[in-house]
């Protein structure tokens, strides 16, 4: 783990994504689950996705190491990941990149351990194929990681097959067969939303020191705001493939441009408000796929809508206004006049 | 002291009932005795007695005798040397060809899938029986020509049911962790893979058993098995079925009863395991 600590130039991007779209050949015709998506983190930071069910999410962040198969799908577009152009390299390749670079922790951790495996073997497996330490000496470097990752006896855990671990245990395991590789970029796609509420807080702490510790930098996919604001420097809101605002975390947050950034923020409770306060949602659901609005994807459902967004599809603008990022795609953003009120809200949110 | 406790209270006790182990037992003991059979005191099968035709059981020869005057239990023993070597050997060369192709079918897909896969099919549209009849009539009908050509047939059977095991577990997440891992392929199929399907392998490896046998003896029924007078169970009920079912249906009844309680065990064997193997993984 020691030995990986790189030094860090502040500047220096991780990963750019530049019009990056991806599809897949089905049945009912082309379908694309990521529209031209372009952004850029600096090393060393968190980047959060954020967007509903089947807007993309995943795929994006899985083809961001190429871990989709490959049958019937379609890259366009190109990803810099540290300087290697991704959706170049060849299957050899691949493998040198999740050997040296990138690593993932999944959704669920039942399903992402193999369960007739003992939790060493799966942390030696990956401790081997990226060290050259003796056996004993592994041995002792997989107590030492599920220690660093918060399990409890770990000299008995290691023997113990992923069924008789606890949920979140489960997680931590996966977190350690993750980092035991060292990599540059950890690709967290919903790590929490298998877990209870407690736990997932534990884990994200886990995550945020791990990230400092090792100075990785984190992809965090999640639909929960909340968890976001905890952990992430940038944000990526996405809305049926493609995406509609990015930005610092803070900006994203307080002052969303985007109104489907503010419906979602508007959809997450809050302990502040009366007990009167209903809880809004967003009406009706996602666009279908195959069939998806001539205008901008959110029109439908939006309440700010006008007769352009129905017609003309809005590109991502960024904010010249401000020196940070702050990028969104929208003709009537919500201005910091009308965000107003939503900034008074959201504070109220930070609070839960 | 810790140790000990999550060791043992994680070791759930299997429970696999009586029925279970009565039907190992049984399929050792033939095992055993068919392999121990020139060591055991018995009679030659091909030696014949100077006593009556058609004897019936008795202290010497508990089975009775034939109607050449042959013991009838050493026959059945002798026989089941063939009837087993042909069920577990044709099987171990199926599932070795067929879950080996399989594995590697299913987990790496694409073009060689699709070829296995229909080749696969191909062979199975084959009628069976016609096909061993078909083989044995144009090599030799000796034991050799027999078990490949079982094992032949069950190929495509066992490559069809460990291809869709292995596909299903390819597509867990623990496989994709495997693969952001670097891990190699070889790696990933048999040390992530194959224990994962090693349960569904032997419960269909006990059923394919059960099968084999069931075919050794209709092919021995139809005289195409091994030639007499080396018994085998199949040419056994044969013989007695032909000629002599009326006279004394005893020489049909004690081979039959051999099939029948064999199948049988490796099919309840194959149930129990498959319910075990389930219950366990439920749990996981």
């Amino acid at each position: 783990m020691k030995k990986t600590s790189k030094q860090i130039e502040p500047n220096e991007n991780a990963l750019t994504v530049n019009n990056l779209s991806v599809s897949f050949k089905t049945e009912r015709g082309l379908l694309k689950a990521v529209d031209s998506v372009s952004f850029t983190i600096p090393k060393g930071s968190v980047l959060g996705i954020v967007g509903e069910s089947g807007s993309g999410k995943t795929v994006l962040c899985r083809t961001l190491i190429r871990l989709l198969p490959e049958s019937n799908l379609n890259i366009e577009g190109s990803i810099d990941l540290f300087g290697i152009n991704v959706t170049e390299l060849r299957k050899r390749q691949l493998r040198q990149l999740y050997k040296n670079v990138a690593s993932i922790i999944f959704q669920d951790p039942l399903t992402a351990l193999n369960p007739v495996m003992k939790v060493k073997h799966q942390i030696a497996e990956s401790l081997k194929l990226h060290t050259e330490t003796s056996r004993s000496q592994r041995k002792q470097e997989v107590i030492d990681i599920l220690e660093l990752v918060g399990i409890p006896d770990p000299q008995i855990k290691a023997n113990c097959y992923p069924h008789q671990l606890s949920g979140g245990q489960r997680q931590r395991v996966m977190i350690a067969c993750a980092i035991a590789s060292s990599p540059t970029l950890l690709i967290a796609d919903e790590p929490t939303t298998a877990l209870d509420t407690t736990i997932q807080l534990q884990i994200l702490q886990l995550l945020k020191s791990l990230q400092k510790l090792n100075q990785m930098t984190l992809i965090l996919v999640s639909h929960d705001l909340g968890v976001v604001n905890y952990i992430c420097d940038y944000v990526a809101v996405m809305y049926a493939g493609k995406l509609v605002e990015f930005g610092k975390t803070s900006d994203v947050l307080d002052h969303p441009y985007m109104p489907y950034t503010k419906a979602l923020l508007d959809c997450m409770p809050s302990l502040s408000k009366p007990k009167s306060h209903k809880l809004q949602s967003i009406p009706n659901s996602m666009p279908d796929p195959f069939s998806l609005p001539l205008g901008c994807r959110f029109a439908p459902r939006c309440t700010y809508v006008q007769s352009r967004c129905v017609i003309e599809s809005p590109k991502l603008i960024s904010d010249s206004s401000e020196a940070n990022i702050h990028e969104y795609a929208c003709f009537f953003p919500i201005k910091p006049i009308v965000s107003k009120v939503a900034l008074t809200s959201q504070t109220d949110n930070e609070n839960t | 002291m810790k140790t000990d406790i999550t060791t043992k209270k994680h070791r759930t006790k299997v429970k696999l009932g009586i029925f279970f182990w009565l039907c190992t037992f049984w399929i050792v003991a033939v095992i055993l005795v068919a392999v121990l059979a020139p060591f055991l005191p018995l009679d030659s099968p091909n030696k014949t007695f100077e006593c009556q035709p058609f004897l019936a059981p008795n202290t010497s020869h508990i089975f009775g005798c034939d109607d050449l005057g042959r013991d009838m239990f050493s026959r059945v023993i002798y026989g089941s040397r063939v009837s087993m070597f042909v069920g577990i050997v044709s099987i171990l060369i199926g599932m070795l060809i067929g879950g080996t192709l399989g594995m590697i079918s299913g987990f790496l897909g694409k073009k060689l899938d699709t070829f296995l896969n229909t080749a696969a099919n191909i062979i199975i549209s084959f009628p069976t029986l016609i096909f061993l009849l078909a083989v044995v009539a144009v090599f030799k009908h000796s034991l050799i020509v027999i078990t490949l050509s079982i094992a032949f047939i069950s190929i495509p059977l066992l490559f069809r049911v460990i291809r869709s095991a292995t596909i299903a577990v390819s597509n867990k997440d623990f496989i994709q962790a495997a693969i952001v891992l670097g891990s190699s392929k070889f790696r990933i199929l048999f040390v992530e893979i194959l224990p994962n399907i090693l349960s569904l392998g032997i419960i269909y490896g006990c059923l394919g058993i059960g099968s084999a046998i069931i075919a050794e003896g209709t092919l021995a029924f139809l005289g195409l098995s091994v030639s007499l007078p080396t018994p085998s169970w199949g040419n056994m009920i044969a013989e007695g079925a032909q000629s002599y079912l009326r006279r004394d249906f005893l020489i049909t009844l004690w081979p039959s009863i051999f099939i029948i309680v064999t199948v049988v065990c490796f099919n309840f064997i194959s149930q129990r395991l498959e319910h075990q193997f389930n219950s366990s993984d439920n749990k996981v």
